[in-house]
């Protein structure tokens, strides 16, 4: 019989939101010495996905400080998901509108690439003028 | 035939329950703890002192082989029923799971423009009666889907794929798996317990779950699956 890997993910997030896991992460991030797991390398699933979520949380957690998101954010995972989920969407909106406003346009020319830059502002064109040495 | 139909679905239903309850039961918080300290998991089974560790590029090389091997031969032998041809024979039977994984995908962009919705709720500070609405459709479709997941599994269980995962699974375990034959806790001597894969399997049923249990959770991902 296979394991509840849904069973597992939900584990897994209750102890990537417990404080003692959130400081050894933080404080992981500043100090060399101090490890999450036993292995240096050579992650499994599962701490791949419990680094994911700790990473995850953390940044929420930043979110509320900076007063961009709701205290009550913390107060459950459905939260938590949606509002990770929803700022990721918005993340993908934006770039996806950079890059459609970008003044930088790309065109093939036969095989090769050429990127031309379309300057909006004013160009300068220096010209020597007559009589003058 | 009708009256067929509907005793089907109900047994497919209390098995999915069945399943669920009992997996609920073998998983907790320790264990788990436990599980993501290292990619090594050791453990005590009549006394003598087990571990499995993460496969290494060789040890996947291996039963990736061995799993190719076995297709093959299972793929001659008609006792196996692939997961296509079992759909087909459900779909004959009343039973659409073609149409379970419509049903998940539909599930699942519903969810998706709730959390956004919710997303935004919660960046806007909008009440949290507001928000609880939303987290409470959230919870039901969650629910939803996975009783649908779970549902799928079970009809498929005996599909060529399924028996072919656990096999590949158990032959992992049978490469993965070290004992220590020392005496002095300080100084460990990990050896291979068995000769080769028959010798694995002759061995207590009960280990041999266990092994193949941790070797789901130390090498999830780490093979292919069909």
């Amino acid at each position: 019989m296979y394991p509840n890997f849904n069973k597992i993910y939900t584990i897994l997030r209750k102890l990537s939101r417990d404080n003692y896991w959130q400081s050894i992460y933080c404080q992981s991030k500043e100090c060399s010495g101090i490890r999450l797991f036993k292995n240096n390398s050579d992650y499994t699933h599962l701490q791949l996905i419990f680094l994911n979520e700790i990473s995850k949380f953390s940044n929420i957690c930043t979110d509320v400080l900076l007063g961009e998101v709701s205290e009550l954010v913390l107060s459950d995972e459905i939260y938590q998901d949606a509002y990770s989920f929803y700022k990721s969407q918005k993340r993908i909106k934006k770039n996806k509108k950079i890059k459609r406003d970008s003044n930088i346009t790309t065109h093939q020319k036969g095989n090769k690439y050429h990127k031309e830059e379309i300057l909006n502002q004013n160009q300068w064109v220096f010209t020597k003028i007559k009589g003058k040495k | 035939m009708e009256e067929e139909k509907v005793e089907e679905v109900l047994t497919t239903k209390e098995r999915v329950e069945k399943v669920k309850k009992e997996t609920e039961k073998l998983i907790n918080m320790d264990q788990v703890k436990e599980l993501i300290k290292n990619n090594v998991k050791e453990f005590e089974h009549g006394g003598i002192k087990y571990r499995t560790k993460k496969p290494n590029f060789e040890q996947k090389y291996t039963v990736n082989n061995e799993q190719s091997k076995k297709y093959i031969e299972m793929l001659k032998d008609t006792a196996y029923a692939l997961e296509s041809d079992l759909i087909k024979i459900y779909k004959d039977r009343g039973i659409d799971i073609e149409g379970l994984d419509t049903r998940f995908q539909n599930i699942q962009k519903e969810k998706e423009e709730i959390d956004k919705k919710l997303g935004k709720a919660l960046e806007d500070k909008l009440p949290e009666s507001d928000c609880e609405i939303l987290a409470e459709e959230i919870k039901k479709l969650q629910a939803e889907q996975q009783t649908v997941m779970m549902e799928k599994s079970v009809l498929l269980n005996d599909s060529l794929e399924s028996k072919l995962n656990v096999y590949s699974y158990t032959y992992l375990a049978y490469l993965i798996t070290e004992k220590n034959i020392s005496e002095d806790p300080e100084k460990p001597n990990w050896i291979k317990p068995w000769k080769n894969y028959d010798e694995f399997i002759k061995e207590d049923e009960s280990l041999v779950n266990v092994l193949v249990w941790f070797t789901m959770f130390v090498a999830r991902d780490e093979i292919k699956s069909f």
